[in-house]
């Protein structure tokens, strides 16, 4: 089941963006320590006959103006280049490292304190200091470094600071404090691994930030004093010659600029490989055996479904016919859904009803032409108001949207833009729909807020989102999708993210808005109380697929297909006290690893032999509603169906 | 008379008296519970049933240490643990657990299931390497997962089978109490009744107590004995499960039982 | 919003004893003397006596922070070590010129960093390599080589602008703008990149987020998502970041002023620190944090109008 672990050297090698950052990085250590064995010339040495040659066999990179060798000099200046980049950054990360892990784990006092430090030292002017330093010190890199080290500090404290923030809110960490664990052993267990990577990238910047202040330095003569060789110190020279000869700028500058991304480039390598040990997506490594093949095969062996039912609602306002949508994957086509029929007729309510991964939502976004990138309607139409929009443009889509079909959405503390007052949504929706004045549409934008129900509409108008509550800011998204008069409402999940007592407020308003407009409404919901409570037809999903649709009562009392059944069982509101709550084993298949026939096969306590061997199709046993499944509408399954329940 | 069929005797395992928790920002306390007293019994399961912002899980985490107390006194056996911490503390973890709503979030991604179950027991003895091991294996079979999860990543579970890790962690130590905050809210409804089911059979087999903290108030009737809500950071009511659901006294409660699909007996006030 | 600028400035005032009080105390750790340190070691004994009265290094330190505080206060900044002038004086002439610079040189990067960003929003692999290696080499590349290669460029191969001097406004408007082309480019090239990729990044992020796909499916123009939704969210933290790259411009400002010859507070800091002018680099050190409190100033009122909610927070 489980991908064998290489070991984490052995991947890093196997990969260009680490070993060729890596490889320059050794070189130029080498050139540089071992300058004085490996050198072709001492670095002083001057060749007045060669001044400023280009690069030829004598001299690799050509001479400067006093005719010494280029190579020999860079080699020279190298070691003391990474001699300083060391300091400043040990500095750094010994001193921020612990500072950044106690705020951020630590919290409180002593995190305060020590942000407020961390920004008195950010806003100082760091050239002014170094410059001082520079002058007070005899132009000592060394004590110029030391000051790099310190006012690089605060920057990655901070850095180290929100990463352990974030990663010491993750429940984890509160689990293993309560095992036992101290501030220190979180730290290094929990926390360290997991930022480590971010602490090489910000390592790696720093060193490429301190070669590039060294340089700078160096090259506007501070520092290192001539004739002592200095990569930024060669740069000045090129800058003196460039009259004469652009050739010795190449080299210098190209040397410092290389370095420089040679680090950021194995510091990002090295985070990403550090991370792949357990960063994959869930499911990722496990059973593919079925998967692929297997839905493609099912796509062509389909049976025929006896969606009439399905298709039969009364003015449709919308209407899927057995459509499938597919997404690319690293894997290969996946289907998402598969052979979704459904209508909503005016003024009606239709509910999606199933747990999470059952394609509800992607259902929603087909609908609205919203599917995420890479996913499409691979066969099947979608139509609205009776117009095949399958072929539609942009352009198209944005007339359809808000006024005839709109959309509401789980959270809705996030599904409003914090940025805009409630007014100035308001009046963007309703100006997108209809040419008003800025004052006649506040006068729309507060009547939307009277429809809502909300109290005071002229302040509502005033505030932010973030100002209102979970239960306000859905009512503000319901008016957002009220401003085009639209024909039929997707609401997906509007109620799940808020508190209990607020749920029930939503779903009577979504019905009493209904009654004054005859809107239709298309509910996705996991909530078979808002199911029960709004719809007046209940499609039931599973792995991708309406396994059961009918009247709301008759799915809820009378449920045809064995998931829908044991679903209403394990519901905690329905099961008997006292005794276990009846349970489906196992979990719902994601998708592209559905198996060929019943999607619910291996967790049905019915099955037979027939549900594994070819797709199954929806079958409509009498007029109140459909089911897929291979029992029903067949007596002998009847039968065993009536003995199981 | 208790739903799960344990029997409920003795001192207190937890007392909680007059606790409140306050929170600071930018120097005004903004109080998070205020004087919420509450006993549990070993072997019983009491439910803290309140909406988000109603303080429930503050409560929670006050009891586990992980947030300061205010004013009022925590005991556990009888002993007071309102500021333990250190040395204490970490005793105090072989008998205080915890298992966390969210499933994604409550196992370290970058251990194998195997390590993040043996943390606690490092912590607190030096037992040999297959004295662990076994252990391990004894929580995983307690929780309905094959040994072999103890070598695999949390990503390579589902929702459910986090959850059931998460609790077999909690159980490592065999404590006596174990503070469940949310612990199915996240799951699915299938998935969820597992869950629930595991709750109580671990209670049947191993006499720990819960303090079952969560916002749905159908279902935390299948597991606890009695109920305290919370509303606002306050106890609006105190009862046996039986109470609460035949005759709430607060409004807020019976508002709570109407959402969750149970009617209240007591007359609804107009 | 007010309250936060009148923060700022508040808070300028503690920055600035801070920073003073720094390069004085400095002087603390100097192994032996600063007198000799200063003068060199080929000075003579008189010149080092000489040296040490005239910076009253005679006196405790903080005497003599003191004493240059009660001047500052008044504007008087004291007197160069190299020329006795007043230090005050020398450096409101050179202001203008690092001032222009560095102004010049974020609203460039933001124009330009800004329209790159969004051009490369909704491109495809190549164009998020070409990002990507634009980015690093951003990161990589030091201001003073891009300045020597524009000079190059365009001054010894063709000969379109100055590589050398400074004409003040006043002067030559025409001639103002020129002599701060190149080492405005060469000085934003960097900033440049910085936020373009803050800002593809960003308008990635902003264009994932709920509200955006909830926009869409109301019907709310794609126009109106990315100017007037998508953008705004994304110039707050573009102007932030604008913010937190403001000392390392003067930085890299001290280095270009050096290299194009211009005579702002940066060349006057350098030709001070190599002469161990003390007082005149005290004086680019106050003038400095000035700088970046009051830029930052303007940054944080801009901040402020775009999301009303960070000054709540």
């Amino acid at each position: 089941m489980s991908t064998p672990q290489v070991p984490f050297v052995r991947r890093a090698l196997g990969r260009p963006r680490i070993t060729v950052p890596a490889v320059i990085l050794v070189l130029e250590l080498i050139a540089s320590f071992g300058a004085s064995w490996l050198a072709p010339y001492p670095p002083q040495q001057a060749d007045f006959t060669a001044a400023l040659s280009g690069p030829s066999a004598k001299h690799l990179l050509g001479t400067d103006r006093l005719g010494r060798d280029v190579l020999s000099r860079l080699m020279y200046g190298g070691a003391d280049t990474f001699r300083e980049i060391a300091i400043a950054v040990l500095i750094t990360l010994v001193i921020a490292v612990p500072l950044g892990l106690v705020a951020g784990l630590r919290r409180g006092r002593i995190d305060a304190v020590l942000m407020r430090m961390a920004d008195v030292v950010m806003s100082i002017p760091g050239i002014i200091l170094l410059l001082i330093v520079l002058a007070l010190f005899s132009q000592s890199m060394t004590a110029a470094m030391v000051v790099i080290g310190l006012l690089s500090v605060p920057g990655m404290m901070r850095v180290v600071r929100s990463a352990s923030l974030t990663v010491g809110r993750e429940t984890y960490v509160a689990a293993a404090r309560v095992s036992g664990l101290g501030t220190w052993r979180v730290a290094r267990r929990h926390v360290l691994p997991r930022i480590t990577g971010l602490i090489l990238v910000n390592a790696a910047l720093a060193c490429a930030n301190t070669l590039l202040i060294a340089a700078g330095i160096n090259a506007i003569g501070l520092g290192v004093k001539p004739p002592a060789p200095s990569w930024g110190g060669m740069m000045a020279d090129a800058a003196q010659t460039l009259n004469q000869s652009l050739w010795l700028a190449i080299p210098t500058g190209g040397l410092v600029a290389v370095t420089a991304a040679a680090l950021i480039v194995l510091g990002d390598g090295l985070r990403d490989t550090l991370a792949e040990r357990w960063s994959g997506t869930s499911h990722a490594t496990t059973t593919r055996r079925r998967t692929a093949v297997a839905t493609t095969a099912a796509a062509a062996a389909a049976p025929q479904s006896d969606d009439a039912w399905l298709l039969a609602e009364p003015h449709p306002v919308v209407r899927l016919t057995k459509v499938t949508v597919t997404a690319e994957t690293e894997h290969g086509e996946v289907e998402l859904i598969s052979d979704v029929s459904l209508a909503v007729g005016q003024g009606r309510t239709v509910g999606l009803v199933g747990e999470s991964g059952c394609g509800k939502s992607m259902t929603g976004l087909a609908l609205l032409g919203l599917l995420p990138n890479g996913a499409r309607v691979s066969s099947g139409t979608v139509e609205i108001d009776g117009v095949d929009v399958g072929p539609y443009g942009p352009a198209q889509w944005r007339e359809l949207r808000g006024g005839t079909i709109a959309f509401i959405s789980q959270e809705p503390m996030v599904g409003l833009d914090p940025l805009f007052t409630i007014g100035q949504l308001l009046r963007e929706a309703v100006r997108t729909h209809e040419k008003l004045s800025r004052k006649e549409a506040t006068l729309r934008a507060r009547e939307l807020l009277e429809q809502v129900q909300l109290p005071d509409p002229d302040r509502v108008l005033k505030l932010r989102p973030s100002q209102i509550s979970g239960g306000m800011a859905q009512r503000v998204s319901i008016a957002v999708a009220l401003a085009g008069r639209p024909r039929i409402l997707v609401a997906d999940e509007p109620t799940t993210a808020l508190d209990v007592t607020v749920q029930r407020e939503i779903v009577q308003l979504l019905r009493t808005i209904q009654r004054d407009t005859g809107m239709a409404l298309l509910m996705i919901s996991h909530d078979w109380d808002v199911i029960a409570e709004a719809c007046d037809t209940a499609l039931v999903m599973y792995a991708g697929q309406v396994v059961e649709a009918g009247p709301t009562e008759r799915v809820m009392t009378a449920p045809l297909h064995p998931y829908t059944r044991k679903l209403l069982a394990a519901n905690p509101r329905l099961a008997t006290v006292g005794e276990p709550i009846p349970t489906i084993p196992g979990t719902v298949p994601p998708p592209g690893q559905w198996p060929v026939g019943c999607h619910f096969a291996d967790r049905c306590p019915d099955r037979v032999a027939r549900c594994t061997e070819a797709p199954i199709a929806l079958t409509q046993p009498d007029d109140q509603g459909v089911a897929r499944c291979v029992l029903v509408g067949d007596e002998l399954g009847e039968e065993l169906l009536e003995v199981s329940s | 008379m208790s739903t799960s069929g344990v029997t409920v005797t003795g001192l207190p395992l937890l007392d909680i008296r007059d606790l409140s928790v306050s929170y600071h920002r930018r120097g005004k306390g903004t109080p998070a519970i205020r004087d919420v007293s509450l006993d549990i019994r070993p072997g019983e399961t009491v439910a803290l049933v309140g909406e988000s912002g109603s303080g429930k899980s503050t409560l929670g985490r006050a009891v586990l240490g992980l947030t300061a107390v205010t004013q009022g006194t925590i005991l556990f056996d009888g002993e007071d643990i309102t500021h333990a911490a250190g040395a204490r503390r970490r005793e105090l973890s072989k008998s205080v657990q915890a298992v966390f709503q969210d499933p994604n979030g409550s196992l370290n991604p970058a251990l194998t299931v195997g390590q993040t179950l043996a943390e606690p027991l490092l912590v607190h003895s030096r037992d040999e390497r297959s004295v662990v091991q076994q252990r391990v294996r004894e929580v995983l079979e307690l929780v309905g997962l094959p040994a072999e999860a103890a070598d695999r990543y949390p990503r390579q579970f589902s929702g459910g089978q986090r959850q059931r890790i998460a609790i077999a962690r909690a159980l490592v130590m065999a404590p006596k109490l174990i503070v469940c905050d949310e612990p199915v809210s996240a799951l699915d409804l299938s998935v969820q009744a597992q869950v629930l089911n595991l709750f109580t059979d671990l209670q049947r087999e191993t006499g720990v107590s819960y303090l079952f903290i969560s916002h749905d108030l159908a279902v935390v009737r299948h597991l606890a004995q009695r109920i305290v809500v919370l509303y606002r950071g306050d106890v609006v009511e105190h009862g046996t499960t039986e109470e609460v659901y035949a005759d709430a006294q607060h409004p807020y409660t019976r508002k709570l039982l109407a959402a969750a699909g149970v009617q209240s007996a007591a007359p609804a006030t107009p | 919003m007010w309250r936060t600028s009148g923060m700022r400035i508040v808070q300028a005032v503690p920055l600035l004893l801070f920073v003073s009080a720094l390069t004085f105390f400095l002087q603390l750790f100097i192994p032996g003397d600063a007198a000799r340190s200063i003068g060199g070691l080929t000075a003579s004994p008189q010149a080092i006596a000489a040296l040490r009265h005239r910076l009253h290094l005679d006196q405790p330190v903080w005497e003599r922070y003191w004493a240059w505080l009660k001047d500052a206060v008044h504007g008087d900044l004291g007197r160069s070590i190299s020329n006795n002038e007043a230090v005050a004086g020398t450096l409101n002439t050179r202001l203008g010129v690092t001032l222009s610079l560095v102004i010049a040189t974020t609203l460039l990067a933001l124009v330009v960093g800004v329209v790159l960003g969004m051009a490369s929003v909704r491109g495809g692999r190549t164009t998020r390599l070409a990002a990507d290696s634009a980015s690093i080499a951003g990161m990589t590349i030091p201001a003073f080589w891009v300045g020597l290669l524009g000079i190059w460029v365009f001054n010894t191969r063709f000969d379109l602008l100055p590589a050398n001097g400074y004409v003040f406004f006043g002067t030559s408007a025409g001639g103002w703008a020129r002599s701060l082309v190149l080492p405005v480019a060469a000085l934003a090239f960097a900033l440049v990149t910085v936020i373009a990729k803050q800002t593809r990044e960003q308008f990635a992020d902003v264009l994932g987020r709920d509200f955006v796909r909830n926009l869409r499916a109301n019907g709310v123009s794609e126009r109106s998502i990315l100017f007037k939704h998508s953008l705004r969210h994304v110039s707050v933290t573009v102007l932030t970041v604008a913010g937190n790259n403001l000392i390392g411009l003067l930085g890299s400002a001290v280095v270009i002023e050096e290299l194009f010859g211009l005579p702002g507070l940066g060349s006057a800091a350098v030709t001070a620190a190599s002469s161990g002018d003390i007082p005149v680099i005290q004086g680019v050190a106050v003038y400095f944090t000035l700088i970046v409190v009051g830029l930052n100033l303007l940054l944080d009122l801009a901040i402020g109008w775009l999301n009303p909610q960070a000054v709540a927070a």
